[in-house]
């Protein structure tokens, strides 16, 4: 086990880091999200001509080859920013192919994706339905009828990876989102993101793989979560340092009041927590050592633990934590979103749960 | 006084009477909980909603329970609003809006004000017609707010209000505000402030709303563009302002805490309701969950129950008003988590227009607000620790030192 970065790894985080840190500031992400859009397109055209969207494909479909660390970099970086760009679906959509896909597939898909000319997402959730594995929406003869909740950027994506179940095996297939057997419906979210809701009646599908590859798929969308949730909480943690360096109260810095400083450090320890077990669970999967006991883990990290991070920093900052008029917020926003995305502590622990009891 | 003269008062002094005139009134005037949570109570419908509501319920003599006749109030004692609000738990009120007006400004009209002020403001104050709000806090002056800047100078007969309010939740339809200012800054922070009574239909009172991170925009930023109000304005002493203030902050701590905030009411049933409808009440650990939130709603009760009766007895609410607070925040946050498992996904998205998933979602986010306002959970702890366990205060440098001679960001 070894978690430092690969030199390659490195210059990923730092690109994403110098591209985010030069393009993004209240202003850009007040007129994006003003928009209703949800997507900043001149952030999205700068990752995809420096090659960032391409990183973690293949390089004989015109990626760069690298592995889901430096996925987890990326997205660590992005949620850092908050960057209102479709990063996690469409790059854990085309990684799932990118494995799983024949090579027609790949090759006449991947190449757009890594030019930018189309976007990928997921759709993976059903309505109380808490068993990723378990899809109920079927897939029979070449047709799928169900209906996905939660699907993110459904109005931009080209494609949609969706899972379901054929006959006793779940499968994870793929469906062009222009086809007119799929009813798009959008939904308010916590966060301000439309959210689609995708219902599928008789739809064209081509499975790309089957219960391995849902199971993949699973995996390493949970470890996605948990690296932009690690990106948010590093950053809500930097900003709420900074504040209560500053304000003053009673004649002196907030953070000279050890409630503070203390519920502070505790919050370092659960930002190193998300750190540690994201990394280590990204790290297993990629060299495809069994890694779900670890996701978990991390999960529970990003979820259980997130929330008090966005209590903490929130409460620290006073009512400056509870308005949409200091920037901290968008990242308890974005907590709140990853925490409940595919089950929060609870479920989690559940999962963990029985893997543990049935290992 | 003429319409409340015409209310059954006298039949409905005894409890059985009582009991059933309530249980009329609330089901003639409001739905029973359902599932549903309150969530924004800024929306313009809901304001008008809350005024014609309350208007009903002083109509029906019902409001204010234990405020005296001649003021506005039933005429009748604590004991009786406490049985209203029992009965009242198991129905959806839509007086949000009247939350500070009757939780904190009413007491403190009673306490302090002169039989002017009494005649003026209580009746008004009671039947809704004017809706109040309280402006302590400032940009520079949140948990320290007894450093706070706005300044009343004495002008004549006047007194002449400068400064700026942050976070004054319902400003925005706010009639009447109660004002905490400095009148002598000489005197060390504690001792310079006075209180007052401010019209906020004046146009030099500027209400710029703020956004909430819950959606909705309950407080404000209120600027006091030298506003001039009548020597008569003043609530109880000058220079007493602290003490009034100290009063005031335990009238809303008791409160959040003690019950009757849309946010802290026992919601617990409608968790249960909600487990029962999303097929997860047989779910061990939401069980679990909910047992434990059942048995701090009832905690909360009791906490709420001592409150009420020292209150009753005729004593200020000390602090034991904090004791309710912190419980309360810590309630808030307890039930955000049960009801983020319950509803799982739905409490991450929710289809356009569908209200109930919508409150779950935004009650969630509105949690946080609960342990930072009417003081922060660390402040309270503070006020625990120094006045119920005795122990000695944080040292304060600037102690004793004039206002103005003391540094400040
Ligand atoms: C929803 C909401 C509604 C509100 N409504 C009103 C209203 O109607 N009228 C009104 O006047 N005000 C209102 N407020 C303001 C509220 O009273 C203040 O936000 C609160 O007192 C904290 O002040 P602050 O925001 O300046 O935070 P700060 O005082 O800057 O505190 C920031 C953080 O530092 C901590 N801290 C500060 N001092 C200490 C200490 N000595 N020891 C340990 N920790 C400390 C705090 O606990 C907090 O976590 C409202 C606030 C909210 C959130």
């Amino acid at each position: 086990m070894n978690f430092d970065l690969t030199e390659e790894q490195n210059e990923i985080a730092e690109l994403a880091a110098r591209i985010l840190d030069d393009h993004i500031d209240i202003e850009v992400l007040r007129k994006t999200e003003e928009t209703q859009d949800w997507f900043d397109r001149e952030l999205w055209e700068k990752f995809v001509s420096s090659g960032l969207i391409g990183a973690t494909i293949k390089e004989d479909v015109g990626g760069a080859g690298l592995d889901i660390l430096a996925l987890v970099c990326l997205l660590r970086a992005q949620g850092q920013h908050v960057a209102p760009i479709p990063l996690l679906p469409t790059l854990v959509s085309a990684m799932t192919v990118d494995k799983f896909g024949t090579d027609d597939k790949r090759e006449s898909l991947l190449p757009e994706i890594v030019n930018g000319s189309k976007l990928l997402t997921f759709a993976s959730q059903e309505f109380l339905n808490d068993h990723f594995m378990e899809p109920v929406t079927s897939y029979e003869n070449g047709l799928i009828t169900g209906t996905k909740i939660v699907v993110e950027y459904a109005n931009h994506a080209d494609s949609v990876l969706v899972t379901a179940i054929d006959g006793d095996e779940p499968v994870v297939c793929i469906v062009d989102l222009k086809d007119p057997n799929i009813t798009m419906r959008a939904t308010d979210s916590t966060r301000g993101e439309p959210l689609w809701e995708l219902s599928f009646e008789k739809t064209a599908a081509d499975k790309i793989g089957g219960r391995e590859s849902v199971y993949w798929l699973f995996q390493i969308l949970l470890v996605s979560l948990c690296a932009v949730q690690l990106g948010v909480t590093e950053t809500a943690l930097k900003m709420t340092a900074s504040y209560t360096s500053e304000r003053e109260q009673f004649g002196r810095p907030l953070a000279t009041f050890q409630a503070v400083t203390q519920r502070l450090a505790d919050q370092f320890i659960n930002v190193g927590g998300i750190r540690l077990t994201t990394f280590s669970a990204a790290w297993r999967l990629s060299v495809d050592i069994d890694a779900l006991e670890d996701i978990l883990i991390a999960k529970w990290w990003a979820s259980e633990r997130a929330t008090e991070i966005a209590h903490a920093t929130q409460h620290c900052h006073g009512g400056m934590g509870v308005s949409k008029d200091y920037p901290l917020y968008r990242y308890t926003l974005w907590n709140k979103h990853i925490t409940t995305s595919l089950g929060a502590g609870t479920q989690t622990l559940r999962s963990l749960g029985s893997f543990l009891a049935s290992n | 006084m003429q319409e409340n003269d015409q209310t059954p008062h006298s039949s409905i002094q005894d409890e059985e009477s009582f009991r059933s005139a309530v249980v009329d009134f609330l089901e003639e005037n409001c739905k029973q909980i359902g599932k549903s949570e309150s969530g924004l109570d800024d929306d313009p419908e809901r304001v008008k909603e809350c005024k014609s509501f309350q208007k009903e319920l002083f109509k029906a003599g019902l409001a204010a329970l234990s405020y005296s006749k001649e003021y506005g109030g039933g005429g009748l004692t604590k004991k009786h609003q406490e049985l209203f609000d029992e009965i009242a738990r198991d129905w959806r009120l839509p007086n949000g809006p009247l939350y500070i007006s009757h939780g904190m400004c009413l007491p403190m009209l009673d306490q302090y004000g002169t039989d002017e002020q009494k005649n003026t403001f209580m009746k008004d104050c009671i039947s809704g017609e004017k809706i109040w709000c309280q402006l302590f806090s400032e940009p520079g002056a949140g948990s320290d707010v007894a450093s706070l800047s706005t300044r009343a100078s004495r002008d004549g007969d006047e007194w002449v209000i400068s400064g700026q309010k942050v976070w004054t939740s319902g400003a925005h339809y706010a009639d009447l505000g109660m004002v905490v200012a400095r009148t002598d800054p000489s005197l060390p922070k504690h001792k310079g402030l006075s209180m007052f009574i401010v019209d906020f239909t004046d146009p030099t009172v500027e209400v710029k709303p703020l956004k909430q991170i819950s959606g909705g925009s309950g407080f404000n930023e209120v600027f006091f563009n030298e506003t001039r109000i009548s020597s008569n304005r003043l609530l109880g002493d000058l220079n007493q302002g602290w003490n009034l203030a100290v009063s005031m902050l335990m009238f809303e701590r008791v409160s959040i805490g003690a019950g009757g905030g849309s946010l802290t009411a026992d919601r617990t049933p409608a968790l249960i309701e909600l487990a029962k409808t999303l097929d997860k009440n047989s779910d061990p650990c939401i069980r679990q969950m909910l047992s434990d939130l059942w048995i701090r709603e009832k905690i909360r009760r009791f906490i709420g129950q001592r409150v009420r009766d020292s209150a009753a007895a005729g004593l200020v609410p000390g602090p034991e008003g904090s004791i309710a607070k912190l419980n309360g925040s810590l309630l808030a946050r307890l039930f955000r988590n049960a009801s983020m498992e319950i509803v799982g996904t739905s409490g991450q998205a929710w289809k356009i227009g569908d209200d109930d998933a919508e409150k779950w979602a935004i009650g969630c986010l509105a949690a946080s607000g609960v342990s930072i306002a009417g003081g922060t959970d660390e402040v309270q702890r503070n006020i625990i620790g120094e006045r119920v366990l005795g122990l000695p205060k944080e040292p304060d440098p600037f102690k004793g030192a004039s206002w103005d001679s003391v540094p400040r960001n």
